[in-house]
């Protein structure tokens, strides 16, 4: 193709691209003298650029310096781009200084950097002016893109030959200040070697030159281009020289071009703000100048103060400290990169992002894969899953395969794809949608982005997320609905040995994450995810999900998680004593009012939930069945916040007897509280004295109260009278071999200390309507079926993996555990022991003086207290039965009078 | 100015003596007030250490020979025996641009005999800029030159912020440009840049409507080696021998030179050309050429051969100049030393 021979006489092409040829004119229809447009294609575009490139379309270099050395500049302007390639030129007189520049126009969207730059050996560049007169046709833009990619392969090879050290020191400049312009100062060893490539080359310079001016002579061309060759014969050898010539200015200024490709190759382009440029320039100042502009040596001395950074390629740069002294070693380890892996590699490391900023620089950075000191190369195993070419391309290498994909295949893109930044994982999302066609085509494919993606979603930090991409993918994939046992899956794949412990910010973050993008959850409960948690950082977890509206999880948490470890330290302590705390959960319910609050927005309305919610979080507290002191230590905490729910929850586990009546009375002053049969608010039945508050010993870890019990035949009584409550033991889950030592069996509704066979159901006493009838078969049932579903997940993993549509087996993935964090401050914790030593005090004041605990307990607690116990409300109880007494004394008083006077009447 | 061509702050050490000082001082500026953006620019730090600088612009379309004629003059300009004649002294206001014109320009031309490239279109500054010490007035005063492009000065819409500040104009005639004498690509009707020029002069400085623009402008005929030979006119001025040299500092001929001048013009049918006469207050007209003789292409460039290099009559239209804007005494350029031989 050349700069005549695609205009069309009818339809013009589909991507139309103008000319303008600008060249020395004697005399033009003005009157003046000099170079001016003295050809185009429209005058429309004249009128448009003419101004554009005032500054821009000339050139400094006597034609015979550097003959053939044309400068090649992109230029986007207004909406419109523009390739120029100027020629250094003489005048009509041959007087050196004048210019050919031959620019098309055409939109941005066709000329890009990329094939502007490829259009450096178009072989229909003007190389002499036209006759006079000449129209210019109409290019087809189409075409000239063809060329181009010629042209730009031609660049990248290069490029690859580049110096390592000038295209580093290029890049590190650019990324330091991307929103910056950029001057190009050749080095003095690329001067040095321009000059030897010119002197060799001069005598078959001039003769070809010789050639190109008979070939393009007026009159030996008939056609209107400025270039355009002859038809038949003596357009092949008219095309021959052009191409000659073109080649050798590549060759002249491939070094520029090069380092422009390369440059353009590694940041990538951006609409936005395209990289425009000039390769060969004596200058830098005036308007309209591109991105980069390379320089042929020192810039003339200006008083104009230039505002683009100016670099000499070579000079010897001051060492770097800090970010620029790591963004320099990256920008060595793109250019390495870029010239061993080419364009492509370095394309799929970069962020889908254009760079505009130092930041975007630093995320870059921090988001590349770096092994032994270089940039992983990907291999292009992520190709065929962002380009539906390269796509198809592997299905064809492996189609009749019956087994799909080799999973050595499928395991290296996800090895793969494990090193990619979240962003790109996101995009691979959204292409390999659960809807999307290729996913249906391709499931292995679709199953290992689905799994690396929420592999991802779930672990990646968010202290790198400067620009939000972990947060994009996290909700991507939640938007993608992976399958739960998937997300299962993998986080029991990323959970340590001993399982998630939630007071490490790395865990807590995994867990919350899988809530959130939808977990199965009963998979993370038999599989005793959450070991290594304490059930007070449980707890917390589970109000910190009751609060962000993921009730569910709460829900999961109180009724599946907490009852299994409640249920296991009391069955038979063991390991799980050391998780489970009843003191850090009596002190987590104490510190929210037994969670009242919580409760209905983890429950909702359901009565019946909310009553389950409250069960778990007292058996959690002191196991079950509560005692009188358990119960009257949970109706202080709760004060007026108590609910129905939670009321009922409380006499369904308070022992029968004197703990229930306390239940009964309470809500039975409830009821006539709400219906102003009593006094409202703060009246409370005076505490009888025998009952202390709980928590300070109450709540002591259960197995020194079991051991004690093993050797005391009586602890259940002692402990009952001088100690807050402390778990019970339903008696049909123990027996004397279950473990070294024995709790005092209690069943759940009888007596303490009278054990109930465990084949006999429970004569006499009524059957609680709201206990869990089968709690212990329950958790048999649990254990067993976490039994079965761990043997058939290892199972599953030893003849699948994580990915089941793979065919063939694959080893399950390794599980790496989750980075080490310092453990973080729990957020909702409450004080310890040692910071709440007035909290203290006043336990140890309930100890001795049980009489005064109400007083002690009001005058200490501080404000709660005071709220929920008034002083007014206790001095008007205090009034009402001095009265009550005034008044019957002042009856039998008056009866005894009337009686005496009776009886004196009589006599 | 720093080595990379841009600009810092500077500020005197306090441990710093006066020739320590001076000696940091040899290449500053200072920012030029009101420009900013792309046109933002500094000025030679000396600059307005002068008074009312002489700003000098030189007009004409391309390849009419202002480059050529520019460099001669500053070439001669600067000799220092030259002007001693006159009774001035001569530096350099900007050492570092000075140097670098002198380098890249003067000297390859008056030495070498290199031809020198047209003038790039591009925003126009400094070419060079001097100090001038009148020592019978003890006045000085500093002048500054622009050399243009030609595309640019024909340009209605070309920046030219440098004619807000000039006060003299050098205007070359390229006579192969005229038809009488060029044939038939010559023009009747004058160098287009002339008018442009005055036109945005007298927009910018606000005398449109006045009947002459009070800037001296001096209208130089260039390239006279062509001619010399063949115009009367014009060979009167350049006697055979070379015996002009004394006489080139006598600015009592410059009228009757100007009206040689302007009757060439005339007789050759340049009328257009004679613009900036009749619109400048204070002008003169002159004979010149900057090289003495052709161009000879070698290579790709233009050499002229050193033994027929000789530029004539150069000095002569900047003396007027400067005499018509007071630098040199006004008085000069009466009539009263003409010669009559001539």
């Amino acid at each position: 193709m050349n700069g005549a021979g695609t205009g069309s006489p009818g339809r013009g092409p589909e991507q139309p691209v103008h000319q303008i040829l600008y060249g020395w004119a004697e005399r033009d229809s003005g009157g003046n003298a000099g170079v001016r447009p003295i050809a185009h294609s429209g005058p429309a575009t004249i009128d448009r650029w003419a101004e554009r490139l005032e500054h821009v379309w000339a050139t400094h270099e006597a034609a015979g310096e550097n003959a053939g050395d044309a400068s090649l500049a992109y230029l986007v302007l207004d909406g419109e781009a523009a390739v120029l390639r100027k020629l250094p030129a003489s005048n009509i007189l041959g007087r050196p200084g004048a210019t050919l520049t031959h620019v098309l126009v055409g939109a941005p969207e066709l000329f890009d950097a990329r094939t502007a730059l490829g259009l450096a050996a178009w072989p229909g560049w003007a190389s002499a002016l036209p006759p006079a007169g000449t129209r210019l046709p109409v290019l087809d833009g189409d075409e000239l893109q063809e060329r181009a990619d010629d042209g730009l392969a031609r660049l990248r090879e290069a490029a690859a030959a580049l110096p390592a050290a000038e295209l580093a020191a290029l890049l590190a400049r650019v990324l330091g200040e991307p929103e910056a312009d950029f001057s190009v100062i050749a080095s003095g060893a690329g001067r040095a070697e321009s000059a030897r490539a010119e002197a060799s080359r001069e005598e078959t310079g001039r003769a070809e030159a010789s050639r190109e001016e008979r070939t393009a002579a007026p009159g030996d061309s008939d056609g209107p281009a400025p270039a355009e060759p002859a038809a038949g014969t003596d357009a092949a050898r008219a095309e021959e020289p052009k191409a000659a010539a073109a080649a050798r200015a590549v060759a002249s200024s491939s070094r520029a071009l090069g380092l422009m490709t390369a440059l353009v190759d590694i940041l990538g382009e951006d609409p936005a703000r395209p990289w425009t440029f000039a390769s060969r320039e004596s200058t830098d100042i005036g308007r309209h100048q591109p991105r980069v502009v390379f320089l042929v040596g020192p810039p003339k001395r200006s008083l104009y103060i230039p505002d683009r950074r100016r670099l000499e390629l070579g000079a010897p740069v001051p060492a770097a400290v800090g970010a620029q002294a790591e963004l320099g070693a990256f920008a060595a380890l793109l250019a390495e990169f870029y010239q061993r892996s080419g364009w492509r590699a370095v394309a799929r490391v970069r962020p889908g992002a254009p760079l505009r900023s130092l930041s975007d620089a630093e995320v870059w950075r921090r988001s590349v894969p770096v092994r032994d000191g270089r940039i992983a190369d990907p291999g292009g195993l992520v190709d065929p899953l962002l380009d539906d070419t390269a796509l198809q391309s592997l299905a064809h290498e492996y189609r009749g395969r019956p087994s799909g994909y080799p999973v050595e295949l499928v395991e290296s893109i996800a090895a793969e794809l494990r090193q990619r930044p979240a962003e790109l994982l996101e995009r691979l999302l959204s292409r390999w949608s659960r809807t999307s066609p290729r996913s249906g085509r391709h499931p292995q494919l679709r199953s290992v982005v689905e799994y690396e993606a929420v592999r991802a979603g779930l672990t990646a930090p968010l202290d790198d997320d400067l620009s939000g991409h972990v947060r994009t993918l996290v909700g991507r994939v939640r938007a993608d609905g992976p399958s739960p046992t998937v997300v299962a899956r993998i986080v029991l794949d990323l959970t340590p040995h001993g399982g998630l412990d939630l007071e490490r910010p790395a865990h807590a973050r995994l867990l919350a994450r899988a809530l959130v993008i939808g977990v199965d959850t009963r998979l993370l409960t038999a599989e005793r995810a959450l070991a290594a948690t304490s059930s007070g950082r449980l707890l917390r977890f589970a109000v910190d999900r009751a609060r962000e509206r993921d009730p569910a999880a709460a829900r999961w948490l109180l009724t599946e998680v907490l009852p299994d470890r409640v249920d296991e330290a009391l069955a038979h302590g063991g390991p799980t004593q050391s998780v489970h705390d009843f003191r850090a959960v009596q002190e987590q319910l104490r510190g929210g009012y037994l969670l009242t609050e919580e409760v209905p927005r983890i429950a909702g309305h359901d009565r019946t939930r909310q009553l389950d919610c409250h069960r778990e979080l007292f058996r959690a507290a002191f196991g079950q069945p509560l005692d009188e002191d358990a119960v009257v230590w949970l109706l202080r905490e709760a004060g007026s916040r108590s609910t129905p729910a939670m009321l009922a929850a409380l006499r369904s586990l308070a022992r029968e007897g004197a703990a229930q009546d306390r239940v009964a009375r309470e809500a039975a002053d409830r009821y006539f509280r709400e219906h102003g049969l009593l006094p409202a608010e703060g009246w409370r039945r005076p505490v009888p004295a025998r009952p202390a508050g709980p928590a300070p010993t109450g709540g002591a870890s259960p197995a020194p109260a079991r051991a004690a019990q093993a050797h005391d035949p009586a602890p259940a009584h002692r402990h009952e009278t001088a100690h807050p409550p402390g778990p019970a033991h339903p008696s049909h889950e123990l027996t004397s071999s279950d473990s070294g030592y024995l709790p005092r069996p209690v069943h759940p509704s009888g007596p303490a200390g009278h054990p109930a066979p465990p084949a006999d159901p429970p004569a006499g006493p009524r059957p609680d309507p709201y206990a869990r009838p089968s709690r212990a078969e329950r958790q048999a049932e649990r254990r067993g079926a976490r039994e079965a579903r761990k043997q058939a997940k290892l199972d599953a993993r030893r003849r699948s993996g994580p990915f089941p549509e793979h065919p063939a087996g694959r080893p399950a993935p390794s599980a790496p555990p989750l980075p080490a964090s310092p453990p973080e401050a729990p957020p909702s914790a409450p004080p310890s022991p040692e910071a709440r030593p007035d909290h203290d005090h006043d336990h140890h004041r309930h100890h001795d003086h049980h009489h005064d605990h109400d007083h002690d307990h009001d005058r200490h607690r501080g404000r709660r207290g005071r709220e929920r116990r008034p002083v007014s409300g206790r001095a008007r109880s205090g009034a009402l039965e001095l009265v009550g007494f005034v008044l019957g004394t002042v009856t039998l008083a008056v009866l005894l009078v009337l009686l005496v006077a009776s009886l004196m009447g009589r006599l | 100015m720093t080595p990379a061509g841009t600009y810092e702050r500077l500020e005197r050490r306090p441990d710093e003596d006066d020739i320590q000082w001076n000696h940091r001082r040899l290449n500053v500026y200072r920012m030029c007030p009101g420009s900013a953006g792309s046109s933002q620019h500094a000025l030679p730090g000396r600059y307005g250490d002068f008074g009312e600088p002489l700003v000098i612009g030189m007009v004409g379309e391309s390849a009419s020979g202002k480059t050529h004629l520019l460099a001669a003059m500053i070439g001669m300009f600067c000799d220092a025996a030259r002007m001693t004649r006159i009774g001035l002294s001569v530096g350099a206001l900007d050492l570092a641009m000075h140097d670098q014109y002198m380098r890249e320009q003067v000297r390859p031309f008056l030495d070498n005999g290199q031809g020198l490239l047209g003038t790039r279109p591009a925003p126009p500054e400094f070419t060079d800029a001097f100090w001038v010490h009148n020592r019978r007035t003890g006045r000085d005063t500093a002048i500054a030159f622009f050399d243009v492009s030609g595309e640019w000065l024909a340009s209605h819409e070309s920046e030219t912020p440098f004619l807000g500040a000039v006060n003299g104009l050098i205007f070359v005639v390229d006579p192969a440009r005229i038809r009488r004498l060029g044939g038939a690509g010559g023009s009747v009707t004058g160098d287009p840049s002339f008018g442009i020029v005055l036109d945005k002069l007298a927009r910018i400085r606000g005398f449109e409507g006045s009947a002459f623009l009070p800037v001296p402008a001096v209208v130089v005929i260039g390239k006279c080696d062509l001619l010399r030979h063949t115009e009367d006119l014009v060979g009167r001025w350049f006697p055979r021998g070379g015996q002009d040299d004394q006489e080139e500092f006598d600015l009592g001929t410059v009228e009757e030179e100007s009206e040689d001048a302007y009757a060439f013009l005339w007789t050759v049918e340049a009328g257009g050309w004679l613009a900036p006469f009749v619109r400048c207050a204070d002008s003169t007209l002159h004979f010149a050429t900057a090289t003495g003789t052709k161009a000879v292409l070698e290579g790709d460039g233009e050499t002229f051969p050193l033994e027929l290099l000789k530029p004539r009559r150069t000095l002569k239209p900047l003396l007027s100049l400067l005499a018509m804007s007071g630098v040199l005494e006004r008085d000069k350029l009466s009539p009263a030393g003409r010669r009559g031989d001539r």
